[in-house]
């Protein structure tokens, strides 16, 4: 695995924190563009299980999809969030703050991918503590010096979710 | 079973007058404790489906009401359930959510049970149980009753009482109709488990996956609105709002989204053309399957969109080409906690290509934790429950008297074509299943104290 270079993680640090900026302002218009147009976005929790019957290895978290969004569906759940007052998981709007760390950039050829993992709190209806946590693992491209998430991956680090999910990562 | 008698208390009764349901029974723990006994300690609760488990060895954990239970098929291929709690000192036997084993050992001492929940092991026995162990009476805790219908597998805690069969009345036949599905193949499940806790009583959610369709508009809006479904998907307008939709069933049972005229199969048809030929085939060769099925009935039930088996296990899907079938079931935590589980099965016969939309569907759109409905649906739940718990909220009753006027006698009735569909057909905006719900909730909770079922 190649190094990357100091000034190619900086840029990646800048544009992680910058993409969480966006998402806990509300701008998500500007968040959608973060995605290229072939983008698929899909959200994992795990389950456990018992892969053999004895033995070393003989259990596994194995991650369980969640959801598989194109371009366009996440376009369509930003349209319900920003053009309408039916989104009533989000009317009125909930308070988030996206904590995006331990970055890990790959290189291998032409293809960029990066890991983040995260601690995302949300304030809602009569409990302030919802929290969800995980890991991202994105391809990136970089088109006319933007970096732009081609695919994303999203791990939540639950078995049973804490709530239903209407924050995005 | 020690029986607590509430049977006088006022506290215990859902329908406070005609149409009218209390508030209290939504957040008082006290209740919640009566049902444990009362509901999730005599009704038929679902455990799993058959599919998820296809070999022996194969094993499921889940919850029989509010205990924590395995369900396994033995090596002999009988669907068996246990209590996940070792005889011993009561530690979990089994801490996964699925897998294979011939053996379940437990952690702490070491004592060991076979699929059949016999103890077949237990360390330095000569030593330590030199005087003696009942080894027939220190096997797993089995659930007495375990029966299968339509691929469900259902367990009862009660040792006797009313066959599944009997227990289901009417709904038996909605449930092979719509999850038999023995004419596309039988189900199969497309990937794992989902699960998340709402804080909101799981009556709420049950009453909701009853008989609600009259949220559907104002909850599931933006659906709407930025065109995630579109108006052609048989919502608002299209059909009569007195249209046969809602129908209440046997035991505190019901289903919804009812159609029975081939407007699904045409409208399934149009959706299929953009998922391209393979897709078409399929809705076609599919509806020739069905028409064989109900060549002998009166009426063509196509789909359906949610249902409750009373108490806790809902299921939705639209039963048709395009759709799979969602299975859920409410774990009641607490009074106000409920852990909502789903599993999500396809027609086996169905190409690639359906089964893919199916679930993408689902988890864009649907009742998966990160799918718009289920968004939405939350919130109601949880605000709902919250509103139950102050004192002067309590003092007034929810309303549940939609159309309980014209029960029975809904305009346009005698032209809707429901001859032979089992149970009480209803238009689509009523509240006739809830009501059939809380009756046997009531039912249930205030039957004569130490009776069983």
């Amino acid at each position: 695995m190649k190094r990357s270079t100091d000034a190619s993680y900086v840029d990646l640090l800048r544009f992680y924190a910058s993409e969480a900026a966006l998402l806990d302002r509300r701008d998500l218009v500007a968040w959608l563009d973060v995605f290229t147009e072939e983008v698929t976005y899909r959200l994992y929790t795990w389950e456990r299980r018992q892969v053999k019957r004895a033995g070393p290895g003989s259990s596994e978290n194995v991650p369980v999809l969640l959801l598989s969004d194109d371009r366009e569906f996440l376009h369509k759940r930003v349209r319900r969030l920003v053009e309408t007052d039916l989104a009533h998981a989000e009317r009125p709007m909930s308070l988030t703050r996206h904590l995006i760390t331990n970055l890990r950039v790959h290189e291998e050829g032409d293809s960029l991918s990066a890991e983040t993992d995260f601690v995302v709190f949300q304030s809602r209806l009569q409990e302030d503590r919802h929290q969800f946590y995980g890991s991202r693992r994105d391809l990136l491209v970089v088109e006319d010096d933007r970096i732009r998430v081609s695919q994303r991956e999203v791990f939540l680090d639950q078995f049973i979710l804490d709530r239903t999910v209407s924050v995005l990562f | 079973m020690r029986v607590v008698d509430g049977s006088r208390d006022p506290s215990n009764r859902a329908v406070v007058r005609p149409g009218h349901v209390s508030r209290g029974i939504f957040s008082d723990s006290t209740v919640f404790e009566r049902e444990l006994q009362r509901i999730f300690g005599r009704c038929w609760l679902f455990l799993g489906h058959e599919a998820l488990i296809p070999e022996p060895g194969d094993y499921l954990t889940t919850y029989l009401g509010a205990d924590p239970v395995i369900v396994c098929r033995s090596e002999s291929g009988k669907v068996r359930a246990f209590l996940n709690s070792c005889p011993h000192r009561g530690n979990r036997v089994c801490l996964f959510d699925v897998g294979n084993t011939s053996t379940f050992r437990c952690s702490y001492h070491g004592w060991s049970f076979d699929t059949n929940g016999n103890l077949v092991g237990v360390p330095f026995i000569r030593e330590a149980y030199f005087d003696g162990i009942d080894r027939e009476g220190l096997g797993l805790v089995p659930v007495p009753r375990v029966e299968v219908c339509a691929g469900l597998v259902f367990g009862s805690w009660a040792a006797e009482g009313s066959t599944l069969e009997q227990y289901l009345g009417n709904m038996a036949f909605y449930l092979s109709h719509f999850l038999g599905a023995g004419d596309y193949g039988g189900l199969t499940p497309v990937g794992g488990r989902h699960a998340y806790t709402l804080r909101a009583n799981w009556k709420i959610i049950a009453e909701n996956n009853v008989g609600d369709h009259y949220h559907t508009m104002t909850t599931h809006g933006s659906v709407y609105r930025v065109g995630i479904r579109a108006k052609s998907q048989g919502f608002e307008g299209e059909q009569s709002p007195f249209g046969p939709f809602e129908i209440r069933l046997d035991n505190g049972h019901g289903i919804g989204g009812i159609e029975t005229d081939d407007e699904a199969y045409e409208r399934e048809l149009r959706q299929a053309e953009a998922l391209g030929g393979l897709a078409v085939e399929w809705v076609k060769e599919r509806y020739r399957r069905f028409g064989a099925a109900v060549a002998s009935r009166a009426s063509r039930p196509y789909s359906y969109s949610h249902a409750t088996v009373f108490p806790n296990f809902s299921f939705f899907g639209r039963g048709a080409a395009l759709n799979g079938r969602l299975l859920s079931v409410l774990h009641p935590r607490t009074a106000t906690e409920t852990e909502v589980w789903y599993w999500f099965l396809m027609e086996r016969d169905a190409p690639e290509v359906v089964k893919e939309y199916a679930w993408t569907k689902l988890g864009g759109e649907g009742l998966l934790a990160s799918g718009i409905f289920a968004q939405d649906d939350a919130e109601n739940f949880e605000r709902v429950t919250e509103s139950t718990r102050s004192p002067v909220a309590r003092e007034h009753p929810f309303d549940l008297s939609m159309g309980l006027a014209v029960e029975e006698h809904w305009p346009g009735q005698e032209t809707w074509k429901v001859q032979g569909l089992p149970g009480v057909v209803g238009p689509r905006f009523s509240e006739h299943n809830q009501r059939g719900f809380y009756e046997q909730w009531d039912s249930m909770m205030n039957r004569g104290a130490g009776t069983s079922e």
